[in-house]
């Protein structure tokens, strides 16, 4: 026998936010009148101290095992009732929310008679999905205490020392055989002039010796399962291939440097990348007696609509070491627009000036034309072509995403931007996560970084995915799908297909193929449950039923 | 930022939690107007949902087109929970649009109670298994492809839904039907204002996939019932 | 003495009967049956009847136990060849697509099966789907997967149509456009000029109208084109060393070199006239397709990493041989451009012409007598191009002369009706046979009526004479335009290409290689003068096929 349905319905005034505009008394007074409701009460601000002591007070004394509040949006204040309800021995799950501010006395102001009836409206509809209501316990699961990081350049190394330093296992797979990624073809770092490879080797060097760091080079992750807490990750190296299961996944896969294959003339010697020409510093093979550097090469046009924004002060910085170099060269630098923001950079563009690098503004529809021993560009001021000397030319050319990003965008089951670049998990809110859970970005993955701007991203991300790692334990919410009818189940897999986490997998069992929901991976988005042709899964607390007893709450009036 | 005072708001995950069996049961429960609003395409915080919601939302309202509600009434609508201008402008105009239809019945195809009882038909189909499962498979043959690696349109998609929404709707009413007591397919026919070779078709596939049989002979023609489904 | 093999084609009754009958005569049979199950008709028509009450031919289960019968259901046979006395057999099977031991037979397949399909089995009474059983009794589920659509078999370069309609219905043009441009680069020329069979043969048509394949692949190139929408071009990111010669520069040439680009291999191709383009840009008038727009799409193709080299002709300006050495294949797609001759008195005067002689001169601009009456001979589509490309240089009157009826005109009909809606006179049922002069200068064609008799080898009624019919035309043109051949003077003396009696190049009909390895051939020159988009499937077949002759010689390296 089931217990009688005891529902409380907590009215919020909020000071006049919901008075002013709703008749709040009657709308108690109608409450009372509704199906299974055995206590009602008007707050003057429910979310306060003695509202919140209300609410537990009745649940004691009248017994409720429902709870329903009107007032403002869940968004900001479920959590706090849910934890009100735990705390006066209901069950958190048990309560419901009507939110009769943002829909009714906000957005009716003028109309009061009106406002107040959709305000009924909504807590009938409330009381009514209340009555329905089960109560749901908070999903657990242990964590693997340890990380995968993909990538071994600057922010992967980092990243995974981070992760090490707190005694985290980490796994540090990189795809070539030598750690370093974009630094190794580096020369020196802006702005401090330090020496591009004796900072990676010595990262390196800090990584190869780290007791808690796996090293794993010349090696690619071929497989990924599983969800947060347990992932099961399989690197391939050669013919190798190596099996282990971790709690977190960082994403450090860098980005490469565009090959202006066609643009501007580019033959790799006389017309080079920036990259190219710090590679002649490195093997001190520079001379020349002209310079012209061309900036966005490749970069803020039609096929590829993004700055790439390193590139400005890597010709800023390479301009110099030019004229430090060899103060007698001309250095000539063709731009769109200069990217030198805060006040390092832009000391480094004033600097290059005082150096006597020429600065000439082209515009992109009429851009410089590379011709022998000299370049030609219109001048936007002047109005006319300049010839320029150039026995070098530089390009400057923008990072693109990885190859390999759709494929680990796949393993991972995360997005990439138009660019194919990885995307967050929220611009503002998760910059440095996925929405997957469990899985961080930094670097040049996401977009073109700075080493400096990479670094911080790495700790951030190391700090984001240590959270998890030193709770321990995963709580989840335990809104998510669950399989309410295993018999109806055909284990044909529609729903798998469509989860966008990767919540869900067919499984054998006694009965034949069925799916099974992995909770902790689980969103609750509800997919599944609205595809399923046999109507074998649910979601807990947005079930057919409760949805379908909301309705008809709504149309009662009408029939 | 006001908007009418007839809007009632179901809280939902995501728009992919939308079943179209929601939508035809709000119309049989006497909406007027059904609204299903989330986020931008590429923004939604469930990755993939909105997609899979508009696919829903879409089948619901090319079903209850076909049984003859006025498809103004259902609305797929996006807006970020930033927009709040945006959201009233598109509650607005929705309801906007109700208001010259006016209540369900007027400015649909049928007038009541006709339209309900057919929208109880495309309400039963969008239950089923068949339509649910062709809308499942939606993105995979839109996207990766059949077994065969054969790539479809959307429109092509849609086009095989429009026909297996007709040929459900014809065989949901005939179950109605037959459910009602035994008939051949010529007082099938009748009732339903179909073309006997029509129901011909629809009884012999429905016999064939196990959900009708032979009940008898009455004259020279075969009567039907309906056979109860086992429990799997 | 040992049995004899047996095969019997059909499992109804009779053959079950058949095979019963050899097997106990101690012979070995195979027994093929096109259907999922034995049985025949019967076991479908017991459909209507209840499942239980499903009759079964008892012979059903002795066939189905007899050692010596070999049961092949879902097979067709193909091709039967007969010598001393013994047959062979190619049996193509259906792939099972159904696993016999996993399924349960719950119907959970045909209940959710979207495709419905005419049910074959039950002589088209009723609908079954595209997974079915065929037998209740044995169930023996299986997938009847159709071909490709029929518009799309019946197209030459087998272009998916389905799917670039498709998605232009879904508004995604560029999409639409790549998935042409997988099997076709000309998308905006032959969106002009196709005369489309896949129109013709469009299921629509028995319905109301065929789909407008034809001008909707026009409409997508077009918004590109009009759109100023960078067409994407797509090559890897290094060639190979290896390096192609494409003997002209036509729909088959350019097609070859854009697929040899996309596959990694730079080609060179070699053109004897003053511009790219070949028949499109020679053959095609202008009306039907403007020269910028064949040249926007001509420059696109060679953007891919195809080199041209016009005013070259091989045999005279290069060698054929010194092409075979300094190239690693050589394609040949020079077309079909050599009018053939009437082979009547008088052809040689002055004021005769050929048709492709004078469509190739109008298209090039050079100055033609266009005074006076003109006579065009012959009812296909380079008569009626020819025709009306006279109308417009300016001739007083313009006939086209036919041995044949309108019903026997192998050009397209629209072309017909617009030939004559222009003004243009079209007399059928005669045929020339002298060109009369004066001072080696025609001034008239004496003719012949004639009347048609019974069908000769290509189905068509043969014209027969009429005696003492003949009548004279005064004219001061005469352009024949009765057909084309390749004109393969390039091929050196001695050489040992195989030539066909119709001067045209005998190829491999799957990698388009002629019987001299690394020299292969389509288009116009291999097919006899054809539409272009055959030319252009030719193309690029012949693409896939050199690569794959590059490979293979450079893994034997």
């Amino acid at each position: 026998m089931a217990e009688k349905i005891r529902i409380g319905v907590f009215v919020c005034d909020c000071g006049s936010n919901i008075a002013g505009y709703v008749d709040v008394k009657e709308l108690a007074e109608y409450s009372r009148t509704l199906p299974n409701v055995v206590y009602v009460k008007e707050n003057l601000y429910t979310c306060s101290e003695s509202g919140i002591n209300e609410i537990k007070a009745a649940i004691r004394q009248q017994n409720l095992n429902r709870v329903v509040v009107a007032s403002c949006t869940p968004r900001t204040h479920e959590p706090l009732f849910r934890g009100t309800c735990e705390e006066a021995g209901l069950n958190p799950y048990l309560f419901e929310m009507v939110n009769i501010r943002d829909q009714c006395s906000w957005v009716h102001m003028q109309e009061r008679e009106e406002g107040t009836n959709k305000a009924k409206d909504l807590i009938r509809m409330g009381v009514a999905k209340a009555a329905l209501l089960e109560p749901q316990e908070s999903i657990k699961s242990e964590m693997d205490p340890n990380a995968l990081v993909m990538g071994g350049g600057i922010s992967g190394m980092t990243a995974a020392l981070a992760l090490a330093n707190r005694g985290y296992q980490v796994f540090l797979v990189e795809k070539q055989a030598q750690l370093g990624g974009l630094l190794l073809k580096l020369d020196k770092l802006a702005p401090s002039g330090a020496d591009a490879a004796a900072f990676a080797a010595s990262q390196a060097e800090l990584v190869q010796k780290h007791p808690k760091i796996r090293l794993m080079t010349s090696t690619e992750v071929r497989e990924i399962s599983g969800y947060i807490g347990h992932f099961k990750v399989t690197a391939a190296s050669g013919g190798n291939r190596d099996q282990f299961g971790v709690g977190v996944i960082i994403v450090a896969t860098g980005a490469q440097v565009l090959k202006p294959h066609g643009l501007f003339g580019y033959n790799g010697k006389r017309v080079i990348t920036q990259l190219e020409l710090e590679d002649l510093f490195r093997k001190d093979a520079f001379s020349a007696g002209n310079v012209v550097m061309i900036q966005c090469a490749g970069a803020r046009i039609e096929e590829r609509k993004y700055c790439s924004r390193i590139c400005c002060m890597v010709a800023l910085k390479n301009a110099i070491q030019i004229k430090e170099r060899s103060p007698g060269t001309g250095v000539r630098i063709l731009y769109r627009d200069i990217q030198a923001y805060g006040t390092e950079n832009e000391e480094i563009y004033r600097r290059a000036r005082e150096m006597g690098v020429i600065f000439i503004n082209y515009d992109v529809s009429n851009p410089p034309k590379v011709e022998e021993e000299k370049v030609t560009v219109a001048h936007q001021l002047l109005g006319r072509e300049l010839d320029l000397p150039a026995d070098l030319v530089v390009l400057s050319t923008p990072l693109v995403a990885g190859e390999d990003n759709e494929a680990i965008s796949k393993l991972l089951r995360v997005s990439l931007d138009e660019n194919k670049f990885f995307l967050e998990g929220h611009v503002k809110l998760k910059p440095l996560d996925f929405a997957t859970d469990g899985v961080y970005l930094c670097g040049n993955a996401h977009y073109p970084a700075t080493v400096r701007e990479a670094i911080s991203q790495a700790l951030g991300a190391a700090s984001r995915a240590s959270i998890p790692l030193a709770k321990g334990v995963m709580t989840v919410e335990p809104i998510v799908s669950t399989l309410v009818d295993e018999d109806a189940c055909r284990g044909c897999g529609l729903c798998v297909a469509l989860c966008p986490y990767g919540a869900l997998e067919i499984v054998r069992t006694e009965k034949g193929r069925k799916v099974r929901v992995i909770p902790v991976a689980c969103k609750g988005c509800g997919v599944c449950a609205a595809t399923c042709y046999q109507h074998a899964l649910s979601i807990n607390s947005y079930t057919d039923e409760q949805i379908g007893e909301q309705i008809s709450a709504c149309l009662e009036a009408q029939g | 930022m006001q908007y009418t005072t007839d809007a009632r708001i179901i809280r939902i995950m995501c728009t992919g939690r939308v079943d179209p069996t929601m939508i035809s049961d709000a119309f049989l429960k006497g909406a007027d107007g059904v609204m299903v609003v989330g986020c931008h395409f590429g923004d939604c915080h469930y990755i993939t949902g909105n997609y899979q919601g508009k696919i829903k939302v879409g089948i619901a309202a090319r079903a209850l087109d076909y049984v003859g509600l006025n498809p103004r009434r259902v609305f797929f609508g996006q807006c970020s929970s930033a927009e709040g201008e945006r959201f009233v402008k598109l509650v607005t105009d929705f309801d906007r649009g109700i208001r010259e239809l006016g209540p369900l019945g007027t400015g649909d195809r049928l007038p009541l109670p006709d339209l309900k009882e057919k929208i109880a038909v495309a309400h039963t189909a969008l239950a089923k298994e068949k339509i649910r499962w062709v809308v499942g498979k939606f993105t995979e043959f839109t996207t990766q492809g059949n077994k065969y690696g054969e790539r479809f349109t959307e429109h092509e998609m849609w086009r095989t839904l429009d026909t297996i929404v007709m040929d459900e709707v014809a065989t949901h009413e005939i179950m109605r039907e037959l459910r009602r007591g035994s008939a051949s397919v010529k007082t099938l026919a009748l009732q339903l204002k179909l073309p006997s070779s029509h129901v011909l078709k629809y009884v012999l596939a429905l016999q064939r996939r196990g959900f009708a049989e032979l009940a008898g002979i009455d004259g020279t023609s075969p009567l039907y019932r309906v056979v109860e489904q086992k429990v799997a | 003495m040992p049995g004899k093999r047996v095969i019997i084609f059909g499992g109804d009754p009779a053959g079950l009967t058949a095979a019963l009958e050899q097997a106990e005569a101690g012979n070995e049979v195979t027994l093929i049956e096109p259907s999922p199950s034995l049985g025949g008709g019967r076991i479908s028509q017991t459909r209507i009847v209840a499942e239980d009450a499903a009759m079964e031919d008892p012979n059903l289960e002795a066939v189905r136990l007899h050692p010596n019968i070999r049961v092949v259901t879902n097979a067709r046979i193909e091709k039967v060849k007969a010598a001393n006395g013994s047959f062979q057999f190619r049996v193509r099977r259906r792939t099972p697509r159904v696993h016999p031991e996993k399924c349960n037979d719950c119907k959970a397949c045909i209940r959710v099966c979207p495709i419905h399909m005419y049910d074959d089995f039950n002589e088209g009474l009723g609908f079954r789907t595209a997974i079915d059983y065929f037998n209740p009794k044995t169930g023996e589920y299986n997938i009847f997967k159709e071909d490709m659509p029929i518009c799309q078999a019946t197209c030459p370069a087998n272009l998916d149509i389905r799917s670039y309609v498709g998605l232009i219905a879904d508004g995604k043009y560029a999409e639409s456009l790549a998935k042409i441009r997988e099997r076709l680069p000309f998308a905006l020329s032959i969106g002009r000029v196709c005369p489309h069979p896949c129109e013709t043969a469009c299921n629509r048509g028995v319905v109301d109208q065929p789909i407008s394949i034809c001008t909707l692949k026009r409409f997508v190139a077009d918004w590109e084109m009009n759109n100023q929408v960078p067409a994407p071009v797509e090559v890897p990111d290094s060639f190979h060393k290896e390096r192609v010669a494409i003997i002209g520069a036509g729909p088959a040439g350019l097609t070859c070199g854009y697929f040899l680009a996309k596959a990694g291999y730079k080609s060179v191709c070699f053109e004897a006239l003053p511009e790219p383009g070949g028949m499109f840009r020679y053959g095609i008038p202008e009306y039907r397709l403007p020269t910028p727009t064949l040249m926007h799409e001509i420059n696109w193709i060679l953007s891919h990493g195809v080199e041209l080299r016009c005013n070259v002709r091989i045999g005279r300006d290069v060698s054929f041989e010194d092409l075979r050495k300094d190239f690693d294949a050589v394609f040949i797609g020079v077309g079909a451009h050599k009018g053939m001759k009437l082979q009547i008195k008088g052809e040689d005067m002055e004021g005769v012409i050929d048709g492709v002689d004078f469509l190739r001169d109008a298209n090039m601009g050079k100055p033609i007598n266009a005074r006076g009456k003109v006579i065009i001979i012959g009812g296909g589509n380079v008569a009626m191009d020819a025709a009306r490309v006279s109308w417009r240089e300016g001739f007083d009157e313009v006939h086209i002369l036919y041995r044949r009826t309108k019903r026997e005109m192998p050009a397209s009909p629209w072309e017909i009706d617009a030939a004559e809606h222009e003004g243009i006179k079209i007399q059928y049922l005669v045929a020339p046979i002298e060109v009369l002069g004066e001072n080696g200068r025609m001034t008239g064609l004496k003719c012949l009526r004639m009347q048609l008799g019974e069908p000769d080898a290509s189905g068509r009624r043969r014209p027969v004479p009429i005696e003492g019919s003949e009548f004279v035309v005064e004219a001061e043109t005469l352009i024949p335009a009765i057909g084309q051949r390749p004109d393969l003077a390039f091929v050196p003396e001695g050489s040992d290409l195989e030539i066909t009696r119709w001067s045209t190049f005998a190829v491999d009909q799957e990698t388009f290689m002629t019987n001299v390895p690394g020299i292969f051939s389509a288009g116009d020159v291999e097919t006899g003068p054809d539409i272009a988009i055959r030319a252009c499937a030719g193309g690029r077949k012949a693409a896939l096929g050199i690569v794959r002759y590059l490979e293979a010689k450079r893994g034997s390296r």
